[in-house]
C-alpha cells in the first residue's frame, strides 16, 4: 500500500490519539509524523500479526511516552504550572475549541498521564485491560485499579449528571 | 463504538491533519529513506579518507627514521632527528596534499549535515513525488535551465535560493591562486587542489538544488 494511502486512511485518528497523550497539536502533528517516517523506513518488520492501525497506534503510544518523558515536555509543563497558562494557545484555536464542546476533553487532560492513558486506551482504542498491560509494561490488576481510580476522578471533575456514559460500564 | 469515544471524537473534530501537511509527511518519508541510504556511503567515504591519511602518515614516519640510520652523517644529524616533530611531516608535498584533501572532504561532510539539517537533500519531484538520482542531479547541475523529471517529464526549474546557495558551494575554487604559497612543487599542488574541489563539489552537488515549478528567470536574483 502506498504511503500516502497510509496516511490519508489513519492520519487523522493518529494525530487524536497523540494529542490526547501530549495536549498539544503542533507536537502531535510531530509525533504523527515521526511515526510515518518510521513506519516507511521499517514496514518490512511489520509482521501483519495485528491490523496496521495497531501497530501504527501502539507505534504513536510509544512516541508520546517519549516526548512526555523528554526534557522539553517536562520544561513546558512546568513553565505552564509556573505561568499557568500554555504557550501554545493561540485566539484561532481558543475561538474554534469554544465553537465546539470541550468537556469531556477538557477534563480527561486534567488527569495524570497514567489515568488519562487508561481511559484513552481502554475507551478510546477499546482495548482490553490485558493489551494494555502489555503496551504499558505493567500487571493487569494495575491497569484494573488505575481504570478505576481515573473514572472516580473523571466523574467527579465531569459532575454527576453528565457521567453516565461510562457509570455503567463494567471493565 | 462506545458513548466516550462518540463524544471524544465528536469534540476532537478540528484536530485533523491538513491535505498539504499528509502530502508533506508522505515526502519527507521518501527523502528521509534515501538520506538513510546515503549515510553509508559517507561513513565509507571519511573512513576511506581516513585510511589513506593514516598509511601516508605511517610512510612518512617510516622513511624518517629510516633515513638517518641508513647515511649516519654524524652528531649533528642525530640531533635534528631527536628534534623530531610532527609539524615537520608538512614540509613534505604529499602530507601537504593529502591534509588539503582530507581538509576539503570534512568540510564537505559539514556543510552537507548542514544542509541536510535544513531541510535540503535530494530534491523530489513535485508532480510524482519521486525522488531523482544524485547522478540525474550532478548531471543537470551544470545546466542553470529547467530539468524534466526522469519518471513523469514535469519541467521543473532551480529556486532562487538554491541558485545563490550554489554560488557559496564554488566559493573555495578561485582560492588556488594561493597554492604557490604552500607548495614547492606547483603542479602537485594544482593536482591536488583541482582532485579536492572535484570531491568536494561531488559531496556536495546532490544536496544544493532545489525545485520549483515556476520559471524564475524572469524574477531578480538578489
Amino acid at each position: 500500500m502506498e504511503i500516502e494511502q497510509i496516511i490519508a486512511e489513519h492520519g487523522d485518528y493518529l494525530l487524536k490519539v497523540a494529542y490526547l497523550y501530549v495536549k498539544n497539536e503542533a507536537t502531535a502533528e510531530d509525533i504523527v509524523q515521526d511515526v510515518f517516517i518510521a513506519f516507511y523506513q521499517k514496514q518490512q518488520q511489520f509482521r501483519q500479526e495485528s491490523s496496521l492501525r495497531t501497530y501504527l497506534v501502539k507505534m504513536t503510544v510509544n512516541r508520546s511516552h517519549d516526548y512526555l518523558r523528554s526534557w522539553k515536555s517536562k520544561r513546558l509543563s512546568l513553565f505552564e504550572k509556573i505561568v499557568g497558562r500554555t504557550t501554545t494557545i493561540t485566539p484561532e484555536k481558543e475561538l474554534l475549541a469554544k465553537s465546539t464542546k470541550q468537556e469531556l476533553v477538557a477534563a480527561l487532560f486534567t488527569l495524570s498521564v497514567p489515568y488519562r492513558e487508561v481511559l484513552i486506551l481502554y475507551y478510546f482504542e477499546e482495548m482490553t485491560t490485558v493489551d494494555i498491560a502489555k503496551l504499558v509494561h505493567c500487571p493487569e490488576a494495575t491497569i484494573r485499579t488505575r481504570l478505576q481510580r481515573a473514572r472516580k476522578q473523571l466523574a467527579s471533575i465531569i459532575g454527576d449528571d453528565d457521567w453516565e456514559v461510562l457509570r455503567y460500564e463494567s471493565i | 463504538m462506545n458513548q466516550f469515544k462518540k463524544n471524544v471524537l465528536n469534540e476532537l473534530q478540528h484536530v485533523k491533519l491538513s491535505a498539504e501537511k499528509k502530502q508533506q509527511i508522505a515526502q519527507k518519508a521518501r527523502s528521509r529513506n534515501r538520506q538513510k541510504q546515503n549515510s553509508q556511503r559517507q561513513y565509507r567515504i571519511v573512513l576511506a579518507t581516513f585510511t589513506l591519511l593514516a598509511i601516508g602518515f605511517s610512510v612518512l614516519v617510516t622513511l624518517k627514521t629510516e633515513h638517518p640510520t641508513r647515511t649516519m652523517q654524524g652528531a649533528t644529524l642525530q640531533q635534528e632527528t631527536n628534534r623530531w616533530s610532527l609539524w615537520m611531516l608538512l614540509e613534505h608535498d604529499w602530507i601537504k596534499g593529502l591534509v588539503l584533501l582530507s581538509l576539503f572532504v570534512t568540510i564537505a561532510l559539514w556543510i552537507k549535515r548542514i544542509l541536510l539539517k535544513k531541510g535540503y537533500g535530494l530534491p523530489v519531484c513535485m508532480a510524482c513525488g519521486e525522488v531523482w538520482t544524485a547522478k540525474l542531479v550532478r548531471k543537470y547541475y551544470w545546466k542553470n535551465g529547467q530539468m524534466s523529471c526522469p519518471h513523469c517529464q514535469k519541467v521543473h526549474y532551480r529556486t532562487k535560493k538554491s541558485v545563490q546557495l550554489n554560488a557559496f558551494t564554488n566559493l573555495p575554487i578561485p582560492f588556488m591562486v594561493f597554492i604557490n604559497y604552500f607548495f614547492s612543487n606547483l603542479l602537485m599542488g594544482i593536482s591536488f587542489y583541482i582532485v579536492s574541489v572535484a570531491i568536494y563539489l561531488y559531496i556536495l552537488i546532490p544536496v544544493v538544488i532545489k525545485l520549483q515549478e515556476d520559471d524564475p528567470s524572469n524574477e531578480p536574483l538578489w
